[in-house]
């Protein structure tokens, strides 16, 4: 049988005439241009490719870059936001709250012969942490126990336990009147002296030294 | 370079002659449409025209020659519009003798990897070692292939495609 398939096969050729097309098409082919179109394009394909690559690896390098850049604003935030930490404010009425970022919450109204406390109450809860470090731009830390009831002024750090409460005063020195109308709280958690997170708490007033907090990105 | 260019073009005039008919006959094993086959033919000639190359013997020629026309026809066959028009239309050949062309019909309805197996093995006289290098297959696959091409002609032939 495959005989049958040879002799068929051998039938079929290609006749005179696709020869003469054939050779005809070749001669009207211009070999050098043909060559010569031919490196062009594969010279123009590898530019291409050269000038793809060189935009791939600069614009890839500056998104890597960015991204990086993000990454780490990113976690600036994430360090803003640290979520380990639980605030309570007081307010002047005595009510408390959580604070709740980028929300301000009243403290209250300061005046030098408040009775009942010596600042601003912030109790700081942060589980985990073995030391919270706090820092304040203006006004002063106190501590103040209320059985013994003696205030000790802490300056503008202090180191306290997870579930202290501390006292922020606007009063600018020790023995002095003059009060400020803002500051930064900076409260940084650490653990095995390794920082686990921190946030800031800004403090404004206006003029009836009315103050507001806001836990701040 | 003028006469360069007459040399090359009476180069591939033989090759033309010698070479045409080898061509348009895989080109229809894989098309199995005559008019493409002619088509392919001339593209291959023009573009062993074009690549200029040069060969280190007859068979070195040829065997090249085979694969610049498979791969000519598998572009071809990449076509959407081929694919489909392939799938839909009877094959047409030039063949006189009512059995030969029955015979090289049947070969032509087997799976692309079973013809061009077939073909290269019985029409070209390749081993299976050769034609395994030409469609840069295994040769253990391409004696399954024919094994497997000649079982299915048997249950269309009577006798099967062996000479008795």
């Amino acid at each position: 049988m495959n005989n049958k398939y040879i002799n068929g096969m051998n039938e079929i050729k290609a006749d005179d005439r696709l020869k003469i097309k054939i050779i005809n098409s070749i001669k009207e082919c211009k070999p050098k241009q043909i060559t010569h179109l031919f490196v062009l394009k594969k010279t123009a394909a590898l530019m291409a490719v050269a000038c793809t690559f060189v935009l791939v690896i600069t614009y890839g390098i500056q998104y890597i870059q960015n991204k990086d850049n993000k990454i780490n604003q990113g976690q600036s935030t994430v360090e803003t936001l640290f979520p380990g930490f639980v605030i309570t404010a007081y307010a002047a009425d005595k009510t408390h709250f959580t604070i709740k970022p980028d929300v301000d919450f009243p403290l209250g109204k300061y005046e030098m012969t408040m009775s009942s406390v010596p600042g601003f109450p912030l109790k700081i809860l942060c589980n985990g942490a073995d030391i919270i470090k706090l820092t304040v731009t203006d006004g002063e830390f106190l501590l103040w126990a209320p059985p013994a009831g003696k205030v000790y002024n802490k300056g503008k750090e202090l180191e306290i336990k997870s579930g202290d409460t501390v006292y922020w005063s606007p009063l600018k020195e020790i023995n002095s009147h003059s009060i400020t109308s803002s500051c930064t709280i900076s409260i940084k958690a650490f653990k095995n002296n390794k920082e686990q997170g921190s946030n800031t708490i800004k403090i404004e007033s206006d003029n009836n030294y009315s103050y507001i907090g806001r836990l701040s990105r | 370079m003028g006469i360069e260019l007459l040399r090359r073009e009476d180069y591939i005039s033989q090759l033309v002659e010698k070479y045409s008919d080898m061509v348009l006959r895989l080109a229809l094993t894989y098309i199995k449409n005559i008019s493409d086959a002619q088509d392919v033919c001339q593209d291959v000639f023009i573009k062993i025209f074009q690549l200029n190359k040069t060969f280190m013997d007859s068979e070195h020629e040829k065997a090249w020659i085979i694969r610049v026309t498979i791969n000519a026809c598998k572009d071809v066959m990449r076509s959407q519009w081929k694919k489909r028009f392939l799938s839909i239309n009877e094959i047409v050949l030039p063949v006189k003798d009512t059995e030969n062309r029955e015979v090289v019909s049947i070969v032509l309805e087997l799976p692309l990897k079973y013809r061009s197996v077939i073909h290269l093995y019985y029409f070209e006289n390749y081993s299976t070692l050769e034609i395994a290098k030409l469609l840069n297959r295994n040769s253990a696959t391409v004696r399954t292939q024919l094994k497997r091409a000649r079982e299915i002609l048997k249950t269309k032939m009577i006798g099967g495609f062996e000479n008795e």
